[in-house]
């Protein structure tokens, strides 16, 4: 038999009501173990819209939580509330903290303190995206587990960094852990799941509405005690999730963009406003880890030493020129196109040059 | 038996049409049964006009018989064959070897130039029979050695020759130069584009479809036409097909051995690009075949356009079926396909702001994606210059397309002795086991490829697309193996390279 207070919290999560009813009971001094599922009494209560009194009544009756159970069971995905002492301490931060999680995949030990979430545009630039993706590799590496959504741009770059480095990350949904949005993630959802977590607030099978993300961005500053905005223009989720962490008190890092850049505009805008400048991935975990030695950084200056001959002059050509097509390496260089793009991918393999828009290519 | 014949066509084939014509007493009617088509029916009229003009005047019912009686007859192919068979029962005229007739009529008795000539030859070749063409058409005809064709200025001519008061010219045999017209751009003209310029000879070298991605004015179309002049010269068999093909449609012959370039436009519908109709016409895929196809905007075609595309690429012929029958037409094309980054055009652009949200971009890339790509060997970003960069490269003058067309043209010719032992012209062609087995790999490249497969992400398709480009760029290089620097740079052009702004 199910313990009614689960059975309550998943009721009254399912229609909407969060971490604020908690205040509103003690002011009433009364217990949430103390309510009585099946009286009438709750609804005067905890204010009850006559819509949430509907689907709280519809739900109660047709055994809707046992369904959800056993679905979540089915689906391999765990159920936490905010009375489980496995549930993430860290949201009690928020004043609307969720009254339940759920989780598919593995549960991570949410209580450690190594998060970092990680924020930013979908329309992020292939800079952008490489940075988001480097930054998850060096989370991964420092054994930090990687918290961010799940959309397109910075937050999959993110992940994948994470994933590729053999990491543990945590995809935070604005839908039911069991949809998959964007639908292009599918697979790759799949592939996170195997040593991380897709982690929701929403009941199983809630699809995508815009008003769920806003609220899911709460979880990704609340579960972190730091935040990376990578790419993020002024009006954007990413900034809202930065808004959210300074009001909670966590450390708010932003990785500079160019100037002019619009998609950059509000992630430099933070760096403005006294948010720590993302310079490398060295001024980051040294204050997160400062025993480790961070030799990586000295990477770049040392590869110059077993690069060829070509090799070299093309990759500090592009270094210490910004941005290059093959054209510009070409005619500067005197080189012939067969010869750059052999280069080109050479460096590219060696992980120092990469592409940054079409026909465009940067150094790392 | 009769002796006089005419054709009709299906596919790049002529069938060969027997003409019997019976006239009986009565009234002026003729008709015209076998299932003719209604350029055929008309042909009552143009016969009789052009009879008339020579003094043949018809008189009562004539019936006309076009054997054999359930295959459908199409074109005006046929009225030449059939003035000469009611003047052969009419005016005494006498046919006394087996010959083929072509042409359509003018009123006043002068033949116009008729499509299927090439077709027509190569059935009176194969018969032994004599063939009878317009004159206009007497340089197509004469490409086809061996037939014993005489030319038709009109029908008078005709009518003198078979009574033994004139004697008709032959066709003369005809030889294509080795010239090529003048190919406009140039290599030369085009200025910076390094890389996709050195895509094109590979695409080119290998016969390697190619699908060039860039923004607005980043000059993909440009290049496109390029090709045109780095493309090797037709061979005798690949020029006969070509003009086999072409006689079909009535096209223009240029006298040269330069391969077709067809540019479609998105617009076009399934039976425009593949072939069909109810009287099964070539598409422009097989009108292209051993030459280039060229799709502008290609992901602003529809679907099924692009689906009805894969099954062509993968085997170099198409069947065209329809309720009237079905014919396989050739269509060995280099697909050259172009589309822009994103829907709005400007995604990784340095200048202009992409304006596209990403379930557009999304929308964009599922269209693209697919089977499709699977065929397209060769990818490859065409960067919009900015003012400043145009300026930096504008001094620079690269090489004219004749010296890069030599370079192609050994490097197909060390492909064509590699290969032809399996029935293989060029890389592109070669089936996985193939490659597998005869491209060596040494451990160097071996090594090389395990080190990228990481920070590649590489699929297993992924890998034998490089392998086959690798192996051109070889021959370019006029190499036995392939070595590190030619894996290397056919690793720049795969697929998940140009279309990294779709991905992640």
């Amino acid at each position: 038999m199910l313990d009614e207070t689960v059975k309550l919290l998943l009721l009254l999560n399912s229609v909407g009501f969060d971490g604020k009813i908690s205040a509103d009971l003690s002011n009433k001094n009364i217990t949430l173990e103390q309510i009585d599922l099946k009286s009438d009494k709750i609804y005067d209560l905890l204010n009850f819209t006559d819509k949430r009194k509907y689907q709280f009544q519809e739900r109660l009756l047709s055994n809707w939580c046992e369904r959800e159970l056993e679905k979540a069971q089915r689906e391999n995905v765990s159920i936490v509330t905010c009375l489980d002492y496995l549930y993430p301490q860290r949201l009690f931060d928020l004043l609307d903290y969720p009254l339940v999680l759920y989780v598919k995949g593995v549960y991570p030990d949410f209580n450690r303190d190594n998060f970092v979430s990680v924020v930013g545009t979908r329309r992020a630039s292939e800079y952008a995206k490489h940075v988001a993706y480097d930054i998850g590799c060096s989370a991964a590496d420092n054994g930090y587990i990687l918290v961010s959504g799940g959309a397109t741009g910075i937050d999959t770059a993110a992940h994948s960094g994470a994933y590729d480095s053999t990491g543990v990350t945590c995809v935070i949904m604005g839908t039911g852990v069991d949809k998959v949005y964007p639908a292009r993630n599918a697979g790759f959802f799949d592939k996170i799941t195997e040593n991380g977590g897709l982690v929701s607030e929403f009941p199983l099978g809630t699809s995508a509405r815009p008003w769920h993300f806003p609220r899911r961005n709460r979880i990704i500053s609340a579960l972190s005690n730091k935040l990376i905005v990578v790419e993020a223009p002024h009006r954007s989720g990413a900034i809202i999730t930065a808004k959210y962490s300074l009001e909670l008190g966590r450390e708010v890092w932003a990785v500079p963009g160019r100037i002019t850049d619009y998609v950059a505009e509000g992630s430099n805008q933070l760096i403005y406003d006294g948010a720590f400048p993302y310079l490398n991935d060295a001024c980051f975990w040294e204050l997160v880890n400062p025993v480790k030695n961070f030799e990586q950084s000295k990477l770049n200056d040392d590869m110059c030493t077993v690069l060829s001959e070509t090799e070299r002059k093309i990759y500090e050509y592009v270094k210490y020129n910004g941005e290059q097509t093959v054209d510009s390496i070409s005619s500067t260089l005197q080189m012939n196109g067969s010869d750059i793009l052999t280069t080109i991918t050479l460096l590219t393999v060696k992980g120092i040059i990469y592409k940054s828009g079409t026909g465009r290519y940067s150094a790392k | 038996m009769n002796s006089i014949s005419g054709i009709t066509l299906r596919g790049i084939k002529a069938m060969p049409v027997e003409i019997e014509v019976e006239t009986t007493g009565g009234l002026f009617v003729m008709s015209i049964v076998g299932l003719p088509d209604t350029a055929v029916k008309e042909a009552r009229e143009r016969v009789r006009a052009a009879l008339r003009s020579v003094g043949v005047t018809i008189r009562g019912r004539v019936a006309i018989n076009l054997a054999p009686a359930d295959i459908p007859k199409e074109g005006a192919l046929l009225d030449l064959p059939i003035a000469v068979a009611i003047a052969a029962s009419q005016a005494g005229v006498k046919v006394k070897k087996k010959s083929l007739f072509l042409g359509e009529l003018a009123l006043d008795g002068r033949l116009r130039k008729s499509r299927g000539a090439v077709a027509a030859a190569f059935l009176a070749k194969q018969k032994g029979w004599d063939l009878y063409v317009p004159a206009e058409n007497e340089f197509e005809v004469g490409l086809v050695k061996g037939v014993k064709a005489f030319k038709v200025n009109n029908l008078g001519e005709l009518i003198e020759h078979f009574r033994g008061e004139v004697d008709l010219p032959r066709v003369q045999k005809t030889f294509v130069k080795d010239e090529f017209s003048e190919v406009s751009p140039d290599f030369a003209e085009i200025k910076g584009q390094t890389a996709a310029k050195r895509a094109l000879e590979v695409a080119a070298a290998g016969h390697h479809n190619l699908l060039l991605v860039g923004s607005p004015g980043s000059g993909k179309t440009m290049l496109a036409r390029a090709m045109r002049g780095i493309l090797p010269p037709l061979s005798d068999e690949e020029l006969m097909e070509v003009m086999l093909l072409r006689s079909r449609e009535g096209l223009v012959f240029d006298k040269i051995r330069e391969r077709p370039f067809r540019s479609v436009h998105h617009t076009a519908s399934t039976v425009a690009l593949c072939g069909g109709g109810r009287t099964l016409r070539p598409g422009e895929i097989s009108l292209a075949s051993r030459g280039v196809l060229f799709l502008d905007e290609f992901p602003e075609f529809t679907r099924d356009v692009l689906e009805s595309l894969r099954q062509p690429l993968e085997d170099g012929c198409i069947t065209v079926s329809r309720v009237s029958g079905s014919v396989v037409y050739p269509a060995k094309v280099l697909l050259i396909a172009a589309c822009n980054p994103c829907p709005c055009g400007y995604a990784g652009d340095p200048v202009e702001q992409c304006t596209c949200s990403p379930a557009v971009i999304e929308r964009y890339t599922r269209r693209l994606s697919g089977p499709i790509l699977d065929r397209i060997d060769l990818h490859i970003s065409v960067p919009r210059l900015t003012p400043e960069e145009l300026i930096d490269v504008s001094g620079a003058t690269g090489e004219s397309s004749s010296v890069v067309k030599a370079r192609v043209c050994v490097a197909r010719k060390i492909q064509a002795e590699r290969w032809g032992k399996f029935g293989f012209y060029n890389n592109a062609e070669i089936p996985e086991r193939l490659l597998r087995k005869y491209v060596k790999l040494s451990s160097d490249v071996r090594k090389f490829i395990l080190m990228t497969l990481k920070t590649t992400r590489l699929s297993g398709r992924g890998i034998s697309k490089v392998l086959k480009v690798a192996r051109t760029i070889a021959d370019l290089d006029g190499a036995c193996d392939i070595e590190v620097k030619h894996v290397a740079e056919a690793m720049s052009y795969r697929e998940e390279e140009s279309l990294c702004w779709m991905k992640l």
